[in-house]
């Protein structure tokens, strides 16, 4: 865990190794548990978590602090993680390919995951509740009320105006809760 | 932290930490809101226009700013002589067939190829952007919106760049067809009469033309080259914005 000192090393560092540990220190519990609200298996929610910071350190050249948080950048890559999944998942070619590359799980890294999994139910029902919303809708419910992003970072994260997401989050929430009325 | 996350990291580090020493640490990236110039885009390449623009006394701030505006448009600003190169360098590496020249007193480089504007619509895109040179001269700064998608293939936009008292000038160049040179005689006439550039002359990639080793060539008084020999040049990518 960054402590405080470890804190101040990062911050006066100029190493983009140590800006991007303080980043993936800081990230990584929130990036998996987007996927742990999403898959069942804990090796999917490893690979995706995996893939996201794997492409993240790719590109961490091209991120640039002054468009927007750490936290939303990754979003926004862990949703283009999710998205790609899916296709391969629909294509039948998910198995093979993770199969191929996948990094075998320790028994206690599998019960850490299953762990996180089993936290993230609430979310998960959430967002199954959300099914019948608006994609954009639905990721900014998310982004705000599971992943705790600000608006401003979700917004950035999922390339809309605050204005916009804010408008979409309003509605989505309005729209829960008469859901949720109208079930009682 | 857990043991996944924990290992996650050290593969990182092992994968990719070589890579990320070598980066410096990601800051804010400089922006300014592009100025809104009068008029709207200044399309200068689309009809071969020259501009003088009146640079300013040095000061603390920096020489130059090239920005990426989200309209696929350039904004060029020089505050002063010594941001010719640096913007220059720029420009290149964003892809952008456009160079600023500086003009001086003792160059001996010929002056730009003139071009007869032919529609009222080229004439009113001249005008505009004439218009916001003067603006911007007032305040002391080269300041100019390009659309790099409207320079013609073939072509590489030049500004002419001196440091003079207040007129803007603007003379009836063009875009020209070849690497810009280094500098620009102040005050001489456009050249008479065209001819043929050589076929090999392509490139435009930065280099060269920024450097200041074609002082004196006489590049600019000859003809373009066929349209394609500049085609591969054209491309603005990679600059700014977070993947993802």
């Amino acid at each position: 865990m960054i402590g405080s000192s470890r804190d101040t090393n990062l911050a006066t560092s100029d190493s983009a190794l140590a800006a991007f540990e303080e980043i993936y220190r800081r990230n990584v519990d929130v990036v998996m548990a987007y996927f742990a609200r999403r898959c069942a298996e804990p090796q999917t929610v490893a690979d995706l978590t995996s893939e996201t910071f794997v492409r993240a350190a790719g590109a961490f050249a091209s991120f640039d602090p002054g468009r927007g948080s750490a936290r939303a950048w990754l979003f926004g890559i862990a949703a283009h993680v999710y998205a790609g999944h899916c296709r391969q998942t629909a294509d039948g070619r998910d198995a093979a390919a993770r199969l191929a590359g996948r990094r075998a799980l320790e028994t206690d890294e599998i019960d850490e995951l299953a762990a996180r999994i089993d936290a993230e139910r609430a979310g998960r029902e959430l967002i199954e509740r959300c099914s019948q919303l608006p994609a954009l809708e639905r990721a900014a419910v998310e982004l705000v009320d599971l992943a705790g992003l600000t608006p401003k970072e979700a917004a950035a994260a999922l390339g809309v105006s605050r204005v916009v997401l804010r408008k979409r989050l309003s509605r989505a929430r309005s729209r829960l809760r008469k859901e949720h009325h109208s079930d009682e | 932290m857990s043991k996944f996350t924990d290992r996650l990291w050290r593969e990182l580090e092992r994968g990719h930490g070589a890579e990320l020493e070598q980066m410096s640490r990601p800051a804010p990236k400089r922006r300014r809101r592009p100025q809104l110039l009068l008029g709207s885009t200044v399309a200068l390449a689309g009809v071969g226009t020259t501009l003088a623009l009146v640079l300013g006394a040095a000061s603390s701030s920096p020489a130059f700013a090239v920005t990426r505006n989200h309209d696929g448009t350039i904004t060029v600003r020089i505050m002063r002589t010594s941001g010719i190169a640096g913007a220059n360098a720029r420009l290149a590496a964003l892809g952008v067939r456009a160079r600023a020249v500086p003009v001086l007193a003792g160059c001996s480089a010929p002056t730009l190829t003139p071009v007869r504007l032919g529609s009222l619509r080229d004439q009113a895109v001249v005008a505009r952007a004439l218009l916001a040179a003067r603006q911007a001269a007032r305040k002391g700064v080269l300041n100019a919106r390009i659309d790099p998608r409207k320079i013609p293939a073939g072509r590489v936009l030049v500004f002419e760049a001196k440091r003079a008292a207040v007129m803007v000038h603007a003379a009836a160049g063009q875009a020209v067809a070849e690497l810009p040179p280094a500098c620009l005689a102040q005050g001489s006439p456009p050249c008479a009469v065209p001819s043929k550039v050589a076929s090999g002359n392509t490139g435009n990639s930065g280099a060269t033309g920024d450097s200041g080793a074609t002082v004196g060539a006489p590049a600019a008084c000859k003809n373009e080259p066929p349209p394609s020999s500049l085609t591969g040049n054209t491309g603005n990518s990679g600059a700014t914005g977070n993947s993802g």
